[in-house]
């Protein structure tokens, strides 16, 4: 089964390269059938449970198989790649290497969660990292090469941690590469052994995920990939990071059973270190998020915050936290996969993503707003919309475990995703309409299409968790994670308390229209020109008044030490380090033939005297 | 049919180019095409024989020492035609590169280098084997020199150094054995090894780590790799960093684990490996000239085989076989796709390569498949031969070890990214190039190598594993020889 994809995806891939060449419109109406297809074929897998196993050459048997689980994280991606390759039609000017590029990004995922073994698995990461590496070449703006290979190089240094610990499973499970073969020699493992694999792991896979301190590549990426791919890149490449900590933590090292450092209210000490990573991710990502100026830098490190929500819940390890880190990375997918195709609309039209330069494009993006902001608003975790159930879940999780403190990272960090999500849409959308704006068409009908598409089902799926947390209960049945919160298709009920999402947004919009028979009954509205508004009727000539400007200084003023110390520093002094490294060993090259016998005749010397000690 | 003639027809074809330039000079630059293609078939038509028993030739009337002495087993017959496969695609990629003149001697002496590296790989016999060093040697020294500017002959000079002390310290070698044990036999050798007092061993075998390292680019004996890189003409390279470091490898390796049956000595290759490697790819970080920097890539590589020869498993040792395959071929496509730009550009420095995926599609494109493969990414060979070194590296615990591999890795991805950074996002200025068609198709032949195996490893893997058993086991060895003389 795994072998349609190959055939669909990749095959498509080199035809769409082929045939792209002739025609703009049929790279996109191919790349659009292949994302199609997959997408019904993988669709169609739910509940499948199939397995196969290949012998791939001496002692290399490779497998793969599918489960409630893998079937969540597929098809996160192809439903995104689906919903994107429409949204192409209004980026055909894109060469076809990138539609190329765009199918094997999309296969290998697919991929990626089908496999059940290590060889299979890393074949297909390292062909998703390759081609997403590639992908950033075609952005459109001066940072693409730097921000390339700074993504590349974190993706290799993921990559590689992975593959340490992938190698001393293989080693410890008699030449097996199967999961299902290594899940038996798990108890055999030495402690220190575990530890290593689940550190390597989740080094490895955090890199994709972009949890601090290893989300240095995500902010640049994100900015100078091709506008309509980084929904990809949000959305699903950095759910792959979170399939793979999944894994790490609930198959890899098994609930960390054989590992025997103690429980801290039955959540592993591993775990709870973990959640804390989860914890300050989600916390600081979003204090830096406020003082970007950039919209896709913005979205970010929003990504990177939300996610460390994601990892929180992972790391708590209790059902109820699973379920909502679950559900959580299902919203983010959903809500940040929007948010970027918005902002692609945005800069498509007016071609930049500098918030400072945007403002009052609501007159001219209706939809863009609408879209936006549902998706600011299940960014923000507001009901009736997907993002609240999930949060409201990974609360409840740290709260039924007294997890204060990070209860109350968490919290702040929510108050503080207000904050850049007001100044999101408001910047954008909201305040004075620029003058060089004033002809600005609404963004693209392809990208409206996926834009429209996922903010219903932001909706749909808020006013009816319960189908989504079927599908997660599934999920983690397969993992023999147990599930404790009980729910119908509108109600979720845990042991603190239950809400009827329907109930709840039913009275939202209640609500709203109450709100809104008020703005229409209400006082007589004066329309006066913007800078009336701000300035109180004063003549000043000209004056550039902006609400992103200076925006909560006293926060950035307060907190400068998050804002101005980096774990660029960090990194930067090794890069340092090694950049002098270099430069002195290649002076040993630059000797002449004489050095270089002397070279020989010290090491012939060094041998000697050495075997003469042995 | 004969092995050889693996041998002698290159041999032959390289003594007669002069006669054939007496009838035109237009036919000279076509005959090392026509030899190796003859030599790769022959290779190619041993390889199911040599892989069930190896093949002992000897050559009549003459009792060794002298006259040739050949045994064809399943790592001589791989080998072999790696390099008969990488000599016949690079024979024909200098049927229209401009080559230094006067032809005659050129093609000559790159005939003369083949028939070299192919010996050591094939003999059987430990006297040969320093032979086949020396006419590798000679000709390399000259090919570097070829171009006669000072550049080159400075690179000549500093590998003609090094290079006849490394073969004067291999006869050596050959010396304190055949002193103690009065034979040349390699399989003789093995099975009398235990005879010989430990310290003269362990002497000869650090004489041979010594002197094959030169060719194999170990560090630190391999100070003449950039400077011969930079100066020798591109289609030597090529040749260089597949085939000449190979064999001095191979050479090394067949003493150390066949003759001398892995002494505890065989962990030393394990630092030096690690070293060569580190060292290796350090010194091409900040390199701004390609050719340089490729030659520090490949002594990175050699760093990598020589590291996985040093674990000594038979994964590590299949492995290392397949590292050297995807090193070859891989390298190869990186100098002719270097060679390709510099007809171009006129320079191999990264700036005046700028841009050049836009100016050089194609070229660019091929380029990039090598430097994806060298970095094992897949799907392409070089994933499946890096993924085989680390597992059987952690297999044998040496986890460490695997972790500087990591590092090495690291920094490798960090310049080639370099590189593909500035040939795509670069700005292309300069005229539009001419089309090079049988360079492309070399290099699409190179391609097709690196994607086919990548995507259905196991066709390769048959062979790597016998191959790499019998190096390991010497009993087999020295029966299959020995029964067979």
């Amino acid at each position: 089964m795994y072998k349609e994809f190959l055939i669909i995806y990749f095959g498509g891939a080199i035809l769409t390269y082929i045939l792209g060449k002739s025609s703009r419109f049929l790279k996109v109406f191919l790349t659009l059938v292949v994302a199609l297809a997959g997408f019904i074929i993988f669709t169609h897998l739910y509940g499948a449970n199939l397995g196969v196993e290949i012998g791939l050459f001496k002692g290399f048997n490779i497998g793969f198989g599918i489960d409630h689980l893998s079937w969540i994280f597929g098809e996160i991606a192809v439903t995104l790649g689906l919903l994107l390759s429409i949204g192409l039609f209004s980026f055909d000017e894109l060469p076809p290497t990138f539609f190329f590029l765009f199918q094997i990004v999309i296969g290998s995922m697919v991929l990626i969660v089908m496999s059940r073994d290590l060889v299979s698995f890393f074949f297909f990461w390292e062909t998703m990292t390759w081609s997403s590496f590639f992908t950033i070449f075609f952005g459109e703006w001066e940072g693409k090469g730097k921000a390339a290979v700074k993504y590349f190089l974190w993706s290799l240094i993921g990559a590689y941690s992975i593959l340490l610990a992938f190698s001393l499973l293989y080693s410890f499970s008699a030449h097996s590469l199967l999961f299902k073969d290594i899940l038996l020699f798990l108890p055999g493992m030495s402690t220190t052994t575990l530890i290593a694999v689940f550190t390597l792991l989740v080094i490895g896979f955090g890199v994709k995920t972009a949890v601090m301190p290893l989300h240095v590549w995500a902010p640049p990426a994100y900015r100078e990939s091709p506008h309509p791919f980084t929904p990809i890149f949000s959305g699903v490449l950095s759910k792959m990071g979170i399939y793979g900590i999944f894994l790490s933590l609930f198959f890899f090292t098994a609930r960390f059973s054989s590992i025997g450092l103690g429980y801290l209210r039955e959540t592993h000490i591993l775990g709870y270190i973990l959640a804390w990573f989860g914890g300050a991710t989600a916390f600081l990502g979003a204090l830096i998020a406020i003082k970007q100026d950039s919209a896709k830098k913005l979205l970010a490190y929003s990504s990177i915050s939300q996610l460390g929500y994601v990892i929180f819940g992972l790391g708590i390890g209790t059902s109820m936290a699973v379920t909502g880190a679950l559900f959580h990375a299902i919203s983010h997918a959903i809500f940040k996969g929007l948010l970027f195709l918005a902002i692609a609309g945005v800069i498509k039209r007016i071609g930049t993503d500098d918030l400072t330069e945007m403002g009052g494009l609501i007159k001219k993006m209706p939809f863009t707003f609408v879209f936006s902001l549902l998706g600011i608003l299940a960014l923000a975790g507001i009901p009736p919309t997907i993002g609240f159930p999930s949060k409201w879940l990974l609360y409840e999780a740290a709260i039924e475990r007294h997890f204060v403190f990070l209860a109350a990272v968490l919290f702040i960090a929510s108050t503080t995703a207000f904050l850049y999500s007001y100044k999101f849409l408001f910047s954008i959308f909201l305040g004075q309409l620029h003058e060089e704006h004033k002809e600005v068409k609404e963004a693209p009908t392809p990208l409206l299409i996926g834009e429209g598409i996922l903010s219903l089902a932001i909706v749909v799926f808020g006013l009816f968790p319960g189908v989504v947390i079927d599908a997660v209960t599934k999920a983690m049945a397969v993992y023999k994670i147990p599930s404790i919160v009980a729910y119908s298709l509108t109600t979720v009920t845990t042991s603190l308390g239950s809400f009827n999402a329907l109930v709840v947004g039913i009275l939202f919009l209640i609500a709203f229209l109450f709100g809104f028979v008020l703005y229409l009954v209400g006082g007589r509205a004066e329309k006066v020109e913007h800078l009336d508004n701000y300035l109180a009727g004063e003549a000043v000539e000209s004056i550039e008044m902006h609400y992103g400007n200076s925006f909560y200084q006293f926060l950035i003023r307060e907190l400068s030490i998050i804002y101005t110390k980096s774990a660029d520093e960090v990194y930067r002094w090794v890069i340092d380090f090694t950049n002098y490294t270099s430069e002195g060993i290649r002076k040993l090259f630059l000797g002449d033939g004489q050095v270089y016998l002397f070279y020989m005749a010290i090491f012939l010397f060094f041998m000697v005297f050495i075997m003469g000690v042995m | 049919m004969s092995p050889i003639l693996l041998i002698a027809v290159p041999l032959f074809f390289a003594f007669s180019v002069p006669l054939w330039g007496i009838i035109s000079k237009k036919i000279e630059k076509f005959i090392p095409f026509i030899s190796l293609s003859i030599t790769t078939a022959i290779a190619f038509y041993f390889v199911p024989i040599a892989i069930k028993k190896p093949i002992i030739v000897v050559t009549g009337g003459f009792l060794p020492p002298f006259g040739i002495n050949l045994t064809v087993g399943a790592l001589g017959i791989f080998l072999a035609v790696l390099i008969q496969v990488v000599g016949v695609l690079v024979s024909i990629f200098i049927i229209n590169y401009r080559n230094p003149e006067p032809g005659e001697k050129y093609y000559m002496l790159f005939l003369l280098l083949i028939v070299g590296v192919t010996g050591m790989v094939l003999t059987g016999d430990i006297f040969n084997l320093f032979v086949f060093l020396e006419i590798t040697g000679i000709s390399s020294y000259a090919l570097t020199a070829v171009k006669k500017k000072r550049g080159s002959v400075e690179g000549a000079f500093k590998y003609l150094l090094l290079g006849s002390l490394g073969s004067t310290l291999v006869l050596l070698g050959i010396a304190l054995i055949y002193g103690s044990l009065g034979t040349l036999n390699m399989a003789d050798i093995a099975e009398h090894i235990g005879h010989m007092d430990k310290r003269v061993l362990l002497t000869a075998a650090l004489l041979f780590i010594t002197g094959f390292g030169v060719e194999a680019e170990i560090f630190p004996v391999n100070g003449w790799v950039p400077d011969a890189y930079e100066g020798a003409p591109i289609p030597v390279i090529a040749i260089f960093s597949s085939a000449v470091a190979k064999a001095g490898l191979y050479a090394l390796a067949r003493i150390l684990y066949t003759l001398m049956g892995a002494p505890g000595l065989i962990h030393l290759l394990l630092v030096l490996g690690i070293l060569t490697l580190l060292i290796g790819e350090f010194a091409a970080l900040r390199q701004n000239d390609l050719r340089r920097l490729l030659a520090y890539s490949s002594i990175g590589q050699m760093g990598l085989i020589v590291l996985a020869f040093g674990v000594g498993t038979l994964g590590a040792l299949s492995a290392g076989l397949f590292q050297i395959l995807n090193h070859s071929i891989g390298k190869t496509l990186l100098f002719l796709g270097l060679g390709i730009m510099i007809t171009q550009s006129g320079s191999s420095k990264l700036d005046a390569l700028s841009g050049f995926g836009k100016g050089m599609p194609i070229t660019t494109l091929f380029f990039t498949v090598g430097v994806l493969s060298l970095m094992g990414l897949p799907p392409l060979s070089g994933f499946w031969s890096k993924l085989w070194i680390i597992l059987s590296v952690i297999d044998a615990k040496y986890v460490l070890l695997a972790s500087l591999i990591f590092i090495g890795a690291i920094i490798e991805a960090a310049y080639f990214l370099r590189v593909l950074k500035v040939l795509y996002l670069g700005s292309y200025e300069g005229p539009r190039p001419r089309g090079n068609f049988l360079g492309g198709l070399v290099m699409a032949s190179l391609v097709v190598i690196l994607i086919v195996f990548g995507l259905y490893p196991h066709l390769i893997t048959r062979f790597l594993v016998p191959a790499a058993q019998e190096l390991i086991s010497r009993t087999n060895y020295i029966g299959n020889v020995l029964g067979g003389l």
